[in-house]
């Protein structure tokens, strides 16, 4: 019982995070940062 | 006799992956000359696949998550994409979808002598995990990104020069460090099993940490066990499962479960006793 507590209060917190992160529209920033050459990940 | 060749099915899986996430040379030909920048790389890949590959579709989520701390915002999406994973599935995507993973993988088989990696020094991932988020928040520098990522540099920063040379104007001493690191990780990775993902790879420390509470579990059965070390032999990352099956470095590949001879380990879920 102990474990499936533990389980679904950390994903229901994961879940909240998700949707928060939905609703702000960070997946655009996301989109912003991946369309482009990341300057800084090829080390220039 | 002759031996026969034999692909398992976890190889299969890391051989679609890599396809799954870096398709964009079978859509389009012209990749490498210009990066995909569908609506795709919105979404982030569950593992460590550079961005600017010039075959990804989507994005890294280290990257992602770095470049949002760097411009001061909260990466939620972020923090709630690792944590659902990891608390579904733990380290699962590093053992089955990692491009990098799979490398290492091939690399160790080459014939050479070993090392081992010893307890204490496989916590250094969550100093490299730890960094990633205070370096960018403090100095708005991407820093996993830009100092550290091997993958970046064989995935990324390789094929950009080699596709566009006039990049190559632009070279500072980090395009040499990062160069020097990425062979270095292949030579470890030759001699230790998967070197980078045991020591260094944030994304790995993050699903690591919901090894312990994640549903899908490995079993242990203490009565069949013979400790014959079947399982330490052929874990890809070296760690002996009986003595804990929640190791924060099982990457759930199940090779264990699978050449046990005596079925002492199989598949679970954490809610079965």
């Amino acid at each position: 019982m102990r474990k499936k507590i533990i389980f679904f209060v950390f994903l229901l917190i994961f879940l909240i995070l998700l949707f928060v992160g939905i609703i702000l529209k960070q997946y655009d920033l996301v989109y912003n940062f991946g369309r482009f050459i990341c300057f800084d990940c090829i080390g220039l | 006799m002759k031996k026969k060749f034999k692909i398992s099915s976890r190889r299969i899986i890391q051989i679609v992956s890599f396809i799954v996430f870096n398709p964009y040379i079978l859509l389009n030909p012209k990749a490498g000359k210009v990066l995909y920048q569908g609506k795709l790389k919105s979404l982030c890949v569950p593992i460590l696949n550079c961005y600017s590959c010039p075959l990804a579709v989507g994005s890294c989520p280290l990257g992602a998550l770095q470049q949002m701390i760097k411009i001061s915002q909260i990466p939620y999406l972020l923090l709630g994409f690792f944590g659902t994973i990891g608390i579904f599935i733990g380290r699962y995507p590093c053992g089955n979808f990692c491009p990098f993973g799979f490398l290492q993988e091939l690399l160790y088989k080459i014939k050479s002598f070993k090392f081992r990696v010893k307890r204490p020094f496989r916590y250094i991932k969550y100093i490299f995990l730890i960094l990633s988020f205070l370096i960018p928040f403090f100095y708005k520098e991407p820093f996993f990104c830009k100092f550290i990522c091997p993958a970046g540099t064989i995935e990324a920063s390789l094929p950009q020069i080699l596709f566009n040379p006039a990049l190559l104007s632009n070279i500072s001493w980090i395009f040499y460090l990062k160069i020097f690191l990425g062979i270095a990780f292949v030579f470890t990775s030759i001699t230790t099993k998967r070197f980078f993902c045991s020591t260094v790879c944030p994304i790995g420390a993050i699903y690591g940490l919901f090894n312990r509470i994640s549903l899908l579990q490995i079993k242990y059965d203490k009565e069949k066990c013979s400790k014959c070390g079947v399982c330490n032999a052929v874990c890809p990352m070296d760690i002996n499962i009986y003595e804990n099956t929640k190791d924060i470095d099982c990457i759930r590949c199940f090779e264990c479960v699978n050449r046990c001879p005596y079925g002492a380990l199989k598949v679970s879920n954490n809610f079965k006793k």
